[in-house]
């Protein structure tokens, strides 16, 4: 059975020769082998996906909100965005709509933006739970399911992509999650802190705490 | 990174849902024996060589391993053709709660 040893290779370490490996160092070759195919089949794993997470761009869309008004990604530009697919009569994710919520409002100011995309069929039932729930970001229709199906892949409910400043999909959530709990919210903002791929910068020089620090104090 | 929570997409056909590619009699009936697939393929401008990977991995040599390996290579236009043409033969496409 292969394991991954993360203190393998250290610096200045080599694999082995063809030599060392028939007749002298046997564990070593066991263990560059290891790595090499842990490797191969995190390739594998990320090439058989078709949005694979790290570092994809978020494919652009236009779609309409319940009053008809177009909404593009593109007008979420340099914002962190947290792209939520959903539906009325999916449990899960109503479930988690309010948490969502609450980090969007405690966030907003920061840069984020929470866009939901609803795959119901008719406003009907969406209006009614917006309202409920008192959301305060867009949501979406992707009635017809061209922007979650041909553009996302998406198979099940609900599914979130976390798009970074950049427009890069950082992430892909399938299923609910508690989108207010401390270390949710340190993800976030360590996503707000980072801009042009570099993290911002406080007055000392200190990376992404700037926006963390004094976050915190909302929560 | 996850592929996601279920297997595949689900088709819906007069309120009865399957996973695309699985390995249940009714959906063989409702996509392969019916004709149906082959019509909802050949409706679409994807190349043979996907048609021919779809209609044999749900309808001849059943395996939900390769018609998610299939799916998972097509580009949004591709996901795009497949899902207007299921749409046009009566067909949704739909997701399971994860």
């Amino acid at each position: 059975m292969f394991y991954f040893n993360p203190q393998f290779p250290r610096e200045g370490r080599k694999c082995p020769s063809l030599n060392d490996a028939l007749f002298r160092r046997p564990r070593t070759v066991k263990l560059c082998f290891s790595t090499t195919m842990l490797m191969l089949l995190a390739l594998c794993i990320a090439a058989s996906n078709p949005i694979s997470g790290a570092q994809d761009a978020a494919h652009g869309f236009t779609l309409p909100d319940i009053n008809g008004k177009k909404v593009s990604l593109s007008e979420f530009k340099g914002k962190v965005v947290i792209l939520n697919f959903w539906a009325t009569w999916c449990g899960p994710c109503r479930a988690e709509m309010p948490s969502l919520n609450k980090l969007y409002i405690a966030l907003k100011d920061k840069g984020l933006a929470v866009i939901a995309i609803s795959v119901d069929t008719s406003e009907k039932t969406v209006r009614p739970f917006i309202k409920e729930q008192k959301l305060s970001f867009p949501v979406l229709m992707d009635k017809d399911k061209a922007v979650s199906f041909d553009e996302y892949g998406i198979f099940g409910l609900p599914t979130t992509f976390l798009i970074d400043r950049n427009g890069m999909i950082v992430e892909k959530i399938p299923g609910e999650r508690e989108w207010d709990t401390p270390q949710m919210k340190g993800k976030i903002i360590g996503l707000l802190g980072e801009r042009n791929g570099n993290h911002a910068k406080n007055k000392n020089g200190n990376r992404a705490a700037a926006d963390y620090s004094s976050a915190v104090g909302m929560f | 990174m996850l592929w996601g929570c279920s297997d595949t997409f689900l088709v819906t056909k007069d309120g009865k849902s399957y996973f695309f590619g699985g390995k249940r009699d009714e959906l063989y009936k409702m996509l392969c024996d019916s004709g149906d697939l082959g019509k909802i393929l050949n409706d679409t401008r994807l190349s043979q060589e996907i048609k021919d990977g779809l209609y044999k991995y749900n309808c001849t040599q059943r395996s939900g391993e390769k018609v998610k390996e299939i799916y998972a290579f097509l580009k949004p236009e591709q996901r795009r053709e497949l899902r207007l043409s299921f749409q046009q033969h009566g067909y949704d496409i739909n997701y399971l709660t994860c």
